[in-house]
């Protein structure tokens, strides 16, 4: 039997922080995309549901010394995930095909595990089942099945896109996706151009080439979980806050203290 | 082996034991609990052929292009349309939420009226038809149709034309409600007298962005004034004016961290620097005549110093900017000054916006191939007859009106929540032919539902400020609920109760056809058609019949003038008292306007993150910016520098009570360094029933505590804070 290679991927997203206004429209891209629903009013603060997030963090500055930049974090679909090693039910996989790290609501028993060993705070958990407002199911996504209570969710690079571009793709006789053929909702959202996705193992793509410059960064790099989502800023106080370096921090010694100190 | 009872019981526990530290009870009870969880509610997608629909957004004046997925006849998702020339491809979190707002909980499908408690009671609509027909009709017996308005927030379109001719049939008031950029525009004709003309702003063609408090880099991507950051190297280099650390000023080349209300003070120094700096480029504002000479007299009294002490602004930092201003031009780009003020609540007072364009002016010469370019205003396009003259809302005296119709169209300007109710008589109702009860709607007392957006076919002239004039059109791409009517026809319907002779004049036939006569009109113009599925443009001079132009504007297109010729308009004749004083005003010896005491220690400035996130029904899905994360501020926020707030004794998070001159509400503070010091900043909202949650806490409109609309300058005040 003939074995067939198939392609392999690694999708990464980069993002630019200083172009990034803090509109928030990837947050409501990827809610509209996912069918993420709004919790019932009392519990929004404290039991919110944001696949993508977007946080605001200053330089620690005083005014009018202070200048903020505005950081969306997804989740990082990092190649050593600590989710994956934690999922007691193998609810949470990494593709080696593409490099997505995708939650299977079906096996999630709502142990919370994965959140709390999630370093970056972007798994979020249904803690009610999702009511509609009457008519409003008609506004939901046929490609992304909408979860019940008691389940962890979170970003997937929106996979479903990728699966409807595979199949048109195979449909037109192709294998490969055409760059800008598969983009998470998030980066079709962004009205800045900040949000980049692509193949990183493509040498030609845009976000290959991104990555590999000076200013690009990833959060929490010191952990080792090789998070597939860059950051990028000229400014270097933003590209310090990206480490959070507390272990710079000594006894009496100003001067170390970390700038970036407060995030929204 | 002698296999004992003890072993069997041994085994046994050893089971029970180990099983519940394996996966197979708890299983069982993941899978027992979805076998029982049938409810009614879980939700399932739509299913269907999968299709897309192009339209044209109608949430603010903008207009971008929408591209609609849709699923049977459900319409699932907008995204924004590539190379569109408004929006430009992007679409603000509120149309990336537009499939969710026929859904909207306060979506109306029958018409509605307040009981004597103020809560909606259901009507019936065409009773209430017949009330508001013989109301119009008594005023007119009593020739007082004048105490008769149509309420239009969104003017300009073919609608408007019918409002207006409905006024102008009855001796009505046709009143409009300008926001930020239609008052910036306006306020150049007390510089030039534009007559068909309007001012555009273009600053991709700047070398110098110098914005008062536009948030030309946020605000949800409003192109006509966001300069392109996708190619830093091309871009402008933007001077951001205003007190706070915006969105916009902590991404800007140059922040001047003023004052609140001392732009026109900062905008004069800058003129006194920028006539020694640019000379050469500087033009002669004495063919403006006593414009021109005010201006010019006001730039010489405003040196650095007094300039500096007016707005608590470092003289370097002034220098920094008049230097980095005359650079530009010198290498021959030219600067671009942006008015309008904060769209999310008010917009800059008469005098600020007179210094705005002094300074245009100073530095461009209008209708050149410039950053400031002239542009045929909508009305002169069309053609159209002219009919009721607009009254702004604010303008018109209080308790003037006995019966008001309140056009749907969500305004783009922060609206106070009684300022309708304040131009109405005691017998006064006001009658909204709106989608939603809320927003404008929820100041009604009476509703008959329209359709919403999507819904019907409504067109989209270019907004103020546009560098080109455009024209688009929004197909109707889902059916209105059944209760809901075209407004034309229930323009017409209230027409025939009143006993109007011929109200099919103003039905839905009647939109129709000037909808077609508008396309008629452009055919002979010429330009260009940008077409949506494709992304190409292409003459307009290919369309041989209205009726052809109208079905590729149907299709997400939108039409685009040429290139404007160059003219130059004469100065403005007309004398101008509020001008005169609130020029007065500007005189370094009367400064400043606002003057905090032990009473008000507070400086209090309303903002919002963008105008349509105020009176405004919004898709639910933005709780996730305004309460699922504190990304933006809505209605009942009160941010305070962190130090200011330590020495008040405001903790984060605390209640307080903030009290303004004419009232007092409660409020929850938020420390935000990005705060100027002794500054407090409210959002008007959205509120929670905007949110779609109709059972929040109403929360006291700051627009009312701040005066709006009732003084020239009304988006900054003074306050007071106290613990509760």
């Amino acid at each position: 039997m003939k074995h067939l290679e198939t392609p392999r991927h690694r999708y990464v997203m980069v993002i630019d922080l200083d172009r990034c206004s803090g509109c928030g429209n990837c947050m409501i891209g990827c809610a509209v995309e996912n069918n993420i629903p709004v919790p019932p009013a009392p519990s929004q603060e404290n039991r919110a549901l944001t696949w993508m997030k977007v946080y605001r963090a200053d330089n620690g500055k005083p005014f009018p010394e202070q200048r903020f930049v505005h950081v969306p974090i997804p989740c990082q679909h990092c190649d050593h995930a600590p989710c994956i090693h934690v999922c007691p039910v193998t609810a949470v996989q990494l593709d080696e095909q593409t490099g997505i790290v995708g939650q299977v609501p079906e096996r999630c028993m709502g142990c919370r595990y994965c959140m709390a060993a999630c370093p970056y705070h972007a798994r979020y958990f249904n803690w009610f089942d999702p009511i509609w407002p009457e008519g409003m199911q008609n506004t939901l996504n046929p490609d992304v099945s909408p979860r019940m209570r008691g389940v962890a969710e979170k970003c997937n690079f929106c996979h479903g896109r990728l699966h409807r571009a595979q199949e048109q793709a195979a449909a037109e006789g192709r294998r490969e996706l055409r760059p800008g053929e598969y983009v998470p909702a998030c980066v079709e959202s962004c009205p800045h151009g900040a949000i980049r996705f692509g193949d990183a193992l493509d040498p030609d793509s845009e976000v290959a080439k991104l990555i590999a410059h000076p200013h690009t960064f990833r959060l929490l790099e010191s952990l080792g979980t090789e998070p597939k989502v860059y950051y990028r800023s000229r400014q270097e106080w933003v590209r310090r806050l990206g480490q959070s370096k507390l272990n710079s921090l000594r006894a009496g010694d100003a001067a170390a203290v970390p700038e970036g100190s407060r995030h929204g | 082996m002698n296999a004992t009872r003890r072993c069997f019981l041994k085994f046994c526990g050893g089971a029970a034991a180990g099983a519940l530290v394996s996966p197979l009870p708890w299983k069982l009870l993941d899978d027992v609990s979805i076998w029982t969880q049938n409810w009614s509610w879980t939700a399932r997608p739509p299913r269907g052929p999968v299709g897309a629909a192009y339209t044209t957004c109608t949430l603010c004046p903008t207009g971008c292009g929408l591209r609609l997925r849709t699923i049977g006849e459900h319409v699932v998702s907008a995204w924004g349309v590539a190379g569109h020339p408004q929006g430009a491809g992007a679409l603000c979190p509120l149309g990336t939420g537009f499939a969710q707002l026929k859904h909207h909980p306060l979506r109306l499908a029958s018409a509605v009226r307040r009981d004597g408690e103020g809560a909606w009671v259901a009507a019936d609509a065409d009773a209430l038809t017949a009330e508001v027909g013989r109301r119009v009709r008594e005023s007119l017996e009593a020739n007082e149709g004048h105490r008769i308005a149509v309420l239009d927030a969104r003017p300009g379109r073919a609608l408007s034309t019918l409002y207006r001719e409905f006024c102008a049939t009855l001796g009505a008031r046709y009143l409009t409600l300008p926001d930020h950029r239609d008052l910036s525009e306006a306020a150049l004709a007390r510089w030039l007298d534009l007559g068909p003309l309007r001012p555009g702003l273009d600053p991709a063609r700047a070398g110098a962005v110098i914005s008062f408090g536009a948030p030309v880099l946020d605000d949800w991507r409003d192109p006509e004034t966001a300069p392109d950051l996708r190619d830093a190297a091309a871009a402008p280099f933007l001077i951001q004016v205003e007190p706070n650390l915006s969105r916009t000023a902590t991404r800007a080349d140059l922040w001047l961290p003023i004052r609140p209300g001392t732009e026109a003070a900062v905008g004069l120094g800058l003129a006194h620097l920028l006539r020694d700096r640019a000379g050469p480029a500087c033009r002669n504002l004495q063919r403006y005549g006593e414009a021109g000479a005010r201006f010019a007299r006001l730039a010489d009294e405003h040196t650095p110093q007094v300039a500096s002490r007016l707005t608590g602004l470092d003289r370097s930092l002034l220098a920094q900017a008049a230097d980095r201003i005359a650079d530009r031009i010198a290498h021959g780009a030219p600067a671009l000054f942006v008015g309008g003020g904060h769209p999310g609540a008010g917009p800059l007072g008469p005098a600020e916006e007179f210094v705005v364009w002094g300074l245009n002016l100073l530095l461009n010469e209008p209708g050149e191939a410039a950053a400031f370019r002239l542009r045929p205003a909508p009305e002169a396009l069309f053609d159209e007859p002219a009919a009721a003259p607009a009254t702004a809302l604010a303008e018109l005296p209080d308790r003037s009106l006995d019966l008001l119709l309140v056009d749907g169209a969500t305004p783009a300007t922060a609206v106070p929540a009684r300022l309708l109710r304040r131009k109405m008589s005691e017998r006064g109702r006001i009658v909204g032919l709106t989608a939603f009860a809320a927003g404008l709607g929820a100041q009604c007392d009476e509703l008959l539902p329209v359709a919403g957006p999507g819904e019907f076919s409504d067109d989209v002239p270019a907004r103020a400020l546009s560098p080109r004039a455009t024209w688009a059109v929004a197909e109707a791409v889902t059916k209105a609920p059944a209760g809901a009517a075209h407004p034309a026809d229930r323009l017409a319907a209230v027409a025939a109760a009143a006993g109007l002779p011929r109200s099919e004049r103003f039905d839905q036939d009647a939109h129709a056809a000037l909808l077609e006569a508008r396309a008629a009109r452009l055919i002979e113009r010429g330009g260009r058609l940008f077409e949506a599925r494709g992304g190409t443009t292409k003459a307009v001079s290919a369309f041989s019949t209205p009726g052809s132009l109208l079905k590729a504007l149907r299709r997400g297109g939108c039409w685009i003038d040429q290139d404007a010729a160059l003219l130059t308009p004469r100065p403005a004749s007309r004398p101008d008292e509020i001008l005169a004083r609130e020029l007065d005003r500007l005189e370094p010896g009367r400064q400043p306007a606002i003057r905090t005491d032990d009473r008000f220690p507070w400086t209090l400035v309303v903002e919002a993150a963008t105008n349509v996130a105020v009176s405004a029904a919004l898709p639910p899905v933005l709780t996730k910016l305004y309460r699922e994360s504190n990304l933006l501020a809505g209605a009942g926020v009160a941010r305070v520098n962190p130090d200011s707030a330590r020495r008040a004794g405001l903790p984060d998070g605390a209640a307080v009570r903030l009290r303004t001159p004419r009232g007092e509400t409660t409020l929850r503070t938020v420390h935000d360094g990005s705060v100027m010091p002794d500054v407090v900043v409210v959002a008007p909202g959205p509120t929670a029933a905007d949110l779609g949650d109709p059972a929040g806490p109403p929360s006291e409109d700051i627009l009312e505590l701040c005066d709006a609309f009732a003084i020239p300058v009304w988006r900054v005040g003074r306050a007071s804070l106290r613990r509760v």
